[in-house]
């Protein structure tokens, strides 16, 4: 579903150039639900922006459903956007002006779907993921966990190939992180959504099916989980202890 | 649910943003257009001599208040699309197109930029009406105030519009052109941070604004002074030097923070300082608006005192209460029926002259200035008055001494000598009928204002036995009948004064219905070269023309008529200067209140998380009130101190003297500031209310 191949990228401050991705590559299958991880700096939330086109890559090809989106023009990359990624940031980036139910709508008023079937679709996502007594209410009137829950509504609503996530259960408690966790299953297991997920949180981390741990800027190795959670969450954490990196613990 | 459903709810939803950008757009429009409205009236343009200074004047204060009101409005609109920025960048992560966004978003601006725009003008003319309106009820109706409407200031008014928009349209570009979706979903969050300032800032701004008051106001009067040189016109571009030191100044203030020698202080402000050094370049340009504004308000402002104190002081030093001269051969009144009307008005005269004076062809150096700036000596010929020195003695009281070739200068009390014009500039004196000319010499000055008001360049005295010889001879056409005298309270004796007037005008024939500058020499010339002579022609001699003391050459002086009329005749003047003042001080009160607001709006989830550390509604309250008093305290006393020192320069500077008059004009602009600082103080409380509301405390 989603291939980065031999990404790099860096940044420069002055004369100086610092790599931050060095010949990434990854692969994500359908219905998979992946996570990267890795310490601060291992350009986690780089290569998720890298993916999500928000900035610009120097080397090797994003693909997503047999489609280079690299080097896409501005009104082809609104497309993929709309139609082929979803996306939860960590500060839900909801609009505060709009209820729960009209941020959900979002994506879909954007690619101008019929209202009815929109609607409809609106309030089957709400229903799935028990957010459906919040519908009428604005983000300001509910929890972070019922925000990022609204958020990962939001990013399914035009069934993308792809939910991009970039440190979603950051802002949250432990029980919000849970719900929202939930949801990301439910979405996976209801809807077969495909998840790429950036988190620091092994506890986040353990439910996904497979972790990608980057360390400074090159992947570092894969561990895919086989037996249970709580027995992949502990080798979660002894990986990154023996990177030196920080991983938060909520189990 | 579609798109334009959803981006109008966003709109409701965000109605204070709208309102915050309506706001400065409106008020901005308002006050540009309504001056400008003010300015073009042919009222005022009639007023304001081609040319001269004060419409120079005008012009710089028109620019600064719109430069000021641009940057005002600027600044509201760069807030606007700063809170505007987390909706786009949601939008165009959810895959919105940019183009159909910057549709929307101009399509919006469009409706509400052009309501506000319109409005803005649209009031701008019953407002400006209102004002002069009242400024007749309360202060002077002549009819010479009549207010004119005047289209060219709807024309600026739009220019303005023109401009104002395509600043809105620009920062709008700038916006959408930031392709960077994550750029933009920070830009809400995103702070400013400024290099370290340095500690000898705040001494090198203040250095730099001395300099550059100096560089300004002083250097090019010495250079005409010492080097008969004036700067050229870039010169006027030192004025950077001081913009330069109050931006350091303001800076250092917003931005620096120390122990130092008070660590009690330091301590106590640091949240505040802090929080300001957060936002340090956008506080400062606004605080730097600011001041320019309050230096146009108590400039402003202060021109208004100096034109008033310019016409009722010039008089209060005249030995004599009244003076009257006309041509001798006019049938004014003389002494006998100027004592019957000051008795018919109880009026008690303290003492009566009069005197003869002889109209003599001289020739003169004066000062002229050609296109590069050089100042040159030039020759004139023209009339001037003389008189002997037996009868300056009578009238003056004090003994004059002069010998046949000799003459001395008649100066107004404690006056210094003009620039233009040397007290020892007398070259040659014609005799009346013939082509010979004596060269006397100069023997200094004596003084009798009531004389030197009369005749242009001076009056001069002469021995008795020059005069004499200059006598022989002339025609009653070379003569003018002089009379003084003295009364007892003299500020009580206007309608005394009025009735003099009217008799005077009444009894005044084509023989002396002259322009105050008319010259018969000058004219003869002008015509014997086929040049036009621009004082020639009849004024409006009725009693209640406006301008008859300053027009007509031989109006009567007294010095309760010129207090009492003083106003009226610089009425438009004083209307304007009050006028330019109320609209900079509204603008400057505007932009204060919207900053102190903004920092409250910016700030609430950190006064939030300070309650949360324990701090109470005191500390947050002591937050909020330390950084509006930078915000409202640097800028108006920045902007009075450079008013000041710009004041003070160029009174003395005028000159190379301060007198007595200018001293009182300074000590009225103290005063002045002090209203300033009690209307701006006015509004900070009202900030501070809202601020602490809007901070939930």
């Amino acid at each position: 579903m989603l291939q980065v191949r031999h990404l790099s990228k860096s940044y420069t401050s002055g004369s100086l150039v610092y790599p931050v991705l060095k010949d990434v590559s990854l692969r994500v299958e359908k219905g998979e639900f992946v996570a990267v991880m890795g310490p601060s700096g291992s350009g986690k939330t780089t290569l998720l922006n890298c993916i999500s086109c928000f900035i610009p890559h120097e080397q090797g090809s994003i693909v997503l459903a047999d489609q280079d989106i690299s080097d896409l023009n501005e009104t082809e990359l609104a497309r993929v956007r709309n139609r082929q990624m979803g996306f939860v940031f960590q500060d839900f980036m909801l609009l505060d002006g709009l209820s729960v139910f009209e941020n959900i709508c979002l994506p879909q008023i954007i690619a101008r779907r019929p209202v009815v079937q929109m609607e409809e679709k609106a309030r089957n996502i709400c229903r799935l993921f028990g957010i459906e007594k919040i519908m009428e209410k604005y983000p300001v009137e509910i929890s972070g966990g019922e925000k990022q829950r609204t958020a990962v509504a939001r990013a399914l609503m035009n069934q993308p190939y792809v939910i991009l996530a970039d440190e979603p259960t950051g802002n949250l408690d432990s029980k919000s992180c849970k719900a929202v966790i939930d949801a990301f299953l439910q979405a996976k297991q209801e809807l077969g959504a495909t998840i790429f997920m950036v988190t620091h949180d092994s506890f986040a981390a353990s439910f996904c099916d497979r972790v990608v741990v980057l360390k400074d800027g090159q992947v570092y190795g894969e561990l895919t989980r086989s037996g249970g959670r709580r027995a992949f969450m502990d080798e979660l954490l002894n990986t990154i202890r023996t990177l030196g990196g920080d991983s938060d613990d909520n189990a | 649910m579609t798109m334009h459903k959803i981006t109008e709810k966003l709109r409701r939803k965000n109605k204070d943003q709208y309102r915050l950008l309506g706001i400065c757009i409106f008020l901005s429009m308002l006050l540009v257009s309504s001056f400008a409205m003010m300015f073009f009236s042919p009222s005022i343009q009639e007023a304001l001599p081609p040319g001269g200074d004060t419409r120079k004047l005008m012009w710089l204060m028109l620019v600064a208040v719109a430069v000021g009101c641009l940057l005002f409005t600027l600044y509201g609109s760069s807030l606007f699309f700063r809170q505007k920025s987390r909706e786009f960048g949601v939008m165009l992560a959810l895959g919105a197109e940019k183009k159909e966004l910057s549709r929307q978003l101009f399509s919006e601006l469009r409706a509400s930029v052009g309501i506000y725009i319109l409005s803005g003008l649209a009031a701008a003319l019953p407002v400006s009406y209102l004002i002069w309106l009242l400024f007749r009820m309360l202060v002077i109706d002549t009819q010479q105030m009549q207010y004119r409407f005047g289209i060219a200031g709807v024309f600026a008014g739009l220019l303005f519009a023109v401009a104002l928009s395509l600043c809105i349209l620009f920062l709008g570009i700038r916006f959408i052109r930031r392709a960077d979706i994550m750029e933009i979903l920070n830009a809400g969050r995103k702070t400013e941070m400024i290099r370290e300032i340095s500690p000898w800032s705040k001494k090198l701004g203040i250095l730099l604004i001395v300099s550059g008051l100096f560089l300004a106001m002083a250097v090019p009067q010495l250079t005409v002074r010492l080097f008969r040189q004036g700067m050229p016109a870039v010169w006027n571009l030192t004025w950077l030097v001081c913009a330069a030191g109050l931006y350091l100044v303001i800076l250092s203030a917003v931005g620096q923070s120390r122990k130092g020698k008070h660590p009690e202080t330091y301590y106590s402000n640091i949240i505040s300082t802090n929080l300001m050094r957060f936002a340090a370049r956008q506080t400062t340009r606004n605080m730097c608006v600011i001041s320019l504004l309050v230096f146009v308000i108590v400039l402003s402002a202060f021109w208004g005192v100096m034109y008033y104190y310019s016409v009722t002081e010039g008089g209060s030093d005249m030995p004599y209460d009244y003076s009257l001269h006309y041509p001798a051969g006019e049938a004014q009144m003389g002494e006998e029926e100027i004592r019957e009307l000051a008795e018919e008005y109880g009026v008690e005269m303290t003492s009566f002259e009069e005197l003869d004076s002889l109209e003599l062809v001289i020739r003169y150096t004066g000062r002229d200035m050609d296109e590069q700036r050089r100042y040159f000596d030039v020759e004139y010929e023209k009339l001037a008055s003389f008189v002997s020195a037996s009868d300056f003695a009578r009238i003056s009281g004090s003994q004059v001494t002069l010998g046949s070739g000799e003459y001395r200068t008649v100066a107004a009390e404690g006056s210094p000598e003009s620039f233009w014009t040397d007290y020892d500039c007398l070259n040659a004196i014609r005799f009346s009928g013939s082509e010979e000319e004596m060269k006397p010499r100069f023997m200094g000055t004596v003084e009798c204002g009531n004389l030197n008001l009369v005749s242009d360049p001076f009056a001069f005295v002469l021995a008795d036995e020059d005069y004499r010889r200059f006598a022989e001879g002339i025609s009653e056409e070379g003569k003018e009948k002089h009379i003084l005298f003295n009364v007892k309270h003299v500020m009580e004796t206007y309608d005394f004064a009025d009735a003099l007037k009217q008799e005077m005008t009444a009894r005044a024939t084509a023989t002396s219905n002259h322009y105050t500058l008319y010259d018969a020499r000058e004219e003869e010339l002008a015509l014997a070269e086929g040049r036009d002579y621009s004082y020639a022609g009849e004024i409006d001699l009725s009693p209640d023309n406006p301008r008859l003391i300053q027009e007509w050459k031989y109006a009567p002086f007294s010095k309760v008529l010129l207090q009492a009329e003083a106003m009226e005749m610089v009425a438009v003047f004083v209307l304007l200067s009050i006028y330019v003042s109320a609209i900079s001080l509204t603008a400057a009160g505007m932009m204060s209140y919207v900053r102190s607001i903004t920092i409250a709006m910016d700030n609430r989830q950190l006064f939030e998380d300070l309650k949360k550390l324990g701090a109470d509604r005191a500390y947050v309250k002591q937050v909020i009130r330390v950084q509006l008093r930078r915000i409202f305290a640097y800028p108006v006393a920045a902007g009075c101190a450079i008013s000041g020192g710009f004041s003070l320069l160029l009174t003395y500077f005028n000159d190379m003297s301060l007198q007595v008059f200018e001293v009182k004009m300074l000590m009225a602009e103290i005063l002045l500031m002090a209203a300033i600082v009690g209307v701006m103080y006015g509004v900070y409380r009202g900030a501070y209310r809202t601020a602490g509301r809007i901070a939930g405390i």
